[in-house]
């Protein structure tokens, strides 16, 4: 018996939320949860029907979503830091960017790769994943100076992937898209700005929005790299709206309440598009990536911050791609650790409200 | 990945988000704006949106209609349907019986929109009024409706679903009145009873809003999903599941108030949609009968911008587009029709909201609905 696309999206929705739950009890990040409850549920569905594969409706949700929580992201960027702390940014995210491909390039010629192909396992794990990052400092409501560089970093590591892309391909080419995403980004923020510096309830913010992240799907879905060009297109976007709108706060606030159970949803649909078999068979090279990855950010954050500092490295840890393909046990493992890890990290660094109600927000509607 | 955006779409979608501005400005209603573009990008229009884009999206569709049904039970709990006035059980009634009467052949579908709506007129016009606004209208003035206004809506939902079970049983069998049709009412009614009791302890449990909100973003999929497997009307099950979800649950004041609260993007899709599917006379005999009762529909609209200013002619004439939500939400699943079946009756839902809208837009102050201090300004 076949699964029916909407029933799919509906189970992995529910098996997710069932997951953030049981993980929100253990003090985990839900989106944690969410993504072991996905991959649940894919292992269940496996089991059910050996050939079944997820509906091409399910890799579009999923890019939408992820396109929507980057905007939200993008949104809550502060034009102030990166004025004051663009630069150190930015020589923080080139270092991390040179550790990892020389580890993880280690790592991938102790495990038998050739050098080229070590080379392009580092690079290809450069990215990190600005999604995962939204994710936990959104359910966790954070705001402050240390949510503020985990955003900027995870954006600059996307913007350093199309760079190293260069040592994948040995062609321009996904330079060149790293450029047409940047650019598109402005030009669609651009555009959304106009009708949304114009709205003020919130349900009219979010279907503006919504609006935007069908533009951006639709622009970033047939590029060469379409969920690396279509996040930091998103930001971008997210990034000229939030910081020329006049009603910016607003703005934020509702991208931020709906972007959390955005969050939520995606986890699940990225954990649920992992195959089984693909993950066993990648389990100890991802145990190889993992490591060598979380020493580089490590190493970086000492180098950059102090020794304590190094935690920041950990919250960084989430890999930017879709579990797919030969680096999905890597991107899945990493996620999982990461999720926990920005959680920690942005716990201990007193940007959210101790002793937060999660239905405080109900007061102000009243 | 599959070719589905052709960079005209991309083109043609900035260049909306652009035409947006002026619009907003100018205090033009939007949802006339997003059913407009989606008829001129649609398949029948200029062919951006294609069919299989359409199909890619039909898990959004799902779950707009769905979440325009579950906010539909939000005042079926027991204390208001003890309040209940006898014009909704006769809206209810006449729903029934008419599409019943209607279904096995839609180009029936005329003197069954009359019928319902004599019954929406026979019913009370006001709470007819406000249940339609508050179903499809996102103004502040609108969700200040009161709580018995839904009432209405959810009768004809209900009735109509009903209908489903006898179309349904009507290609099976050859004929509506046999067992199966109760066989279909039966299952739609445990279905949605069932999603309802299970979904409400997840929903109990959840923690702030993050995590309810995603919750109820996965509930109109479950239930589309099992009515589909159990062959039964999804838009029922999740009524169903929405009123046990309003009677039984203890947070349930903010389950709607996040429903409420995403209802407008969720609208907004449903509408775009709906223009995109807006099928010619030609491509199926049964919209014939659907654009002539579309004709119809102009013509009470060309009459409410006669009598806006006149508190009469709203009164009288806004009801009878009561019938066209329901019907559009229930023929999404029709059985036995593929996208032209479902996507003729959704001309019914693009032009009542398009009435509805410009006669918000035009009257000259809030209609019955008082203005609560604290809420955003009204438009015009």
């Amino acid at each position: 018996m076949t699964i029916q696309p909407v029933l799919w999206l509906g189970l992995v929705g529910l098996a997710g939320c069932l997951g953030a739950m049981a993980c929100r009890l253990l003090r985990l990040p839900g989106s944690a949860g969410a993504l072991l409850g996905g991959l649940a549920l894919r292992m269940a569905a496996g089991w059910w029907d050996p050939a079944f594969a997820p509906s091409p409706a399910a890799d579009l949700m999923a890019l939408a979503t992820a396109v929507f929580v980057c905007f939200a992201l993008g949104c809550c960027l502060e034009l102030r830091l990166l004025r004051e702390q663009g630069s150190r940014i930015l020589g923080l995210a080139l270092t991390q960017a040179l550790l990892i491909i020389v580890l993880v390039g280690a790592a991938g010629f102790a495990l038998g790769m050739g050098r080229a192909l070590a080379i392009a396992l580092g690079a290809a794990a450069v990215a990190g994943s600005p999604a995962a990052a939204a994710a936990v400092a959104f359910e966790m409501r954070a705001r402050g100076a240390a949510t503020q560089r985990l955003f900027a970093l995870s954006a600059a590591s996307l913007v350093m992937s199309f760079a190293c892309g260069y040592l994948i391909s040995s062609s321009w080419t996904p330079v060149m898209a790293g450029l047409w995403a940047l650019g598109g980004g402005v030009a669609a923020g651009l555009v959304l700005l106009i009708p949304l510096s114009r709205l003020e309830t919130r349900g009219s913010i979010l279907a503006c929005a919504g609006a935007g992240v069908l533009l951006v799907t639709a622009a970033a879905w047939d590029a060469i790299q379409p969920w690396a060009v279509a996040c930091l297109a998103a930001i971008v976007a997210g990034f000229v709206c939030g910081a020329l709108s006049a009603r910016r706060e607003a703005l934020r606030e509702a991208l931020r309440d709906a972007a959390a159970p955005g969050a939520i949803l995606l986890f699940a649909l990225w954990g649920a598009a992992a195959s089984p078999a693909v993950l066993k068979i990648g389990l100890p090279a991802a145990l190889a990536i993992l490591a060598s990855r979380t020493a580089a950010l490590a190493a970086a954050s000492f180098l950059h911050v102090s020794a304590p500092g190094a935690r920041e490295g950990i919250a960084l840890l989430p890999m930017g791609a879709a579990p797919s393909g030969v680096l999905a046990a890597s991107v899945l493992l990493s996620q999982i650790a990461g999720l926990a890890g920005s959680r920690w990290w942005l716990a201990g660094s007193g940007d959210t409200a101790a002793g937060d109600d999660p239905d405080a927000w109900r007061a102000r509607m009243r | 990945m599959l070719e589905l955006f052709p960079i005209g779409l991309v083109i043609a979608l900035a260049a909306l988000l652009l035409v947006s501005a002026p619009w907003l400005s100018a205090r033009r209603p939007i949802l006339s704006l997003a059913m407009v573009a989606g008829a001129i990008l649609g398949p029948h229009g200029a062919g951006l949106v294609t069919p299989s884009l359409l199909d890619t999206l039909a898990p959004i569709l799902a779950l707009s209609a769905g979440w325009l049904a579950l906010m539909a039970a939000e005042s079926w709990d027991l204390a208001s349907l003890r309040r209940a006035r006898v014009g909704h059980v006769l809206l209810a009634i006449g729903g029934t019986a008419t599409l019943g009467d209607a279904s096995p052949v839609m180009l029936a579908a005329l003197p069954s929109a009359v019928l319902l709506g004599c019954a929406a007129l026979a019913a009370d016009a006001d709470a007819a009024r406000d249940a339609l606004a508050r179903a499809v209208h996102p103004d502040p003035r609108a969700r200040q409706a009161p709580a018995l206004a839904s009432l209405a809506l959810g009768a004809a939902l209900l009735g109509l679903s009903v209908a489903w079970g006898l179309q349904a049983s009507a290609i099976s069998a050859g004929s509506p009145l046999t067992w199966h049709a109760g066989r279909h009412v039966v299952m739609t009614l445990l279905a949605g009873g069932a999603l309802g009791v299970v979904y409400a302890q997840p929903l109990r449990l959840a923690q702030g809003r993050a995590q309810t909100l995603a919750l109820l973003l996965a509930l109109p999929l479950v239930g589309w999903g099992l009515a589909g497997l159990l062959g039964t009307s999804p838009l029922c099950v999740l009524f169903v599941a929405g009123a046990i979800l309003a009677n039984d649950l203890r947070r349930r004041d903010l389950v709607f108030t996040l429903l409420g609260e995403h209802q407008r993007p969720m609208t907004l899709a449903m509408i775009f949609v709906a223009g995109a599917m807006l099928p010619l006379p030609e491509a199926d005999p049964r919209s014939a009968a659907i654009w002539t009762i579309a004709a119809i529909f102009i013509v009470v609209r060309a009459l409410a911008w006669r009598f806006a200013g006149s508190r009469v002619g709203l009164a009288r004439v806004i009801p009878l587009s009561v019938l066209a939500i329901p019907m559009m939400l229930e023929a999404l699943s029709w059985p036995g029709g593929g996208a032209p079946a479902y996507a003729a009756p959704f001309i019914l839902v693009a032009a009542g909201t398009f009435m509805i809208d410009e006669l918000l837009w035009l009257a000259p102050r809030p209609l019955t609905v008082p203005v609560v201090a604290g809420t955003p300004a009204p438009r015009g």
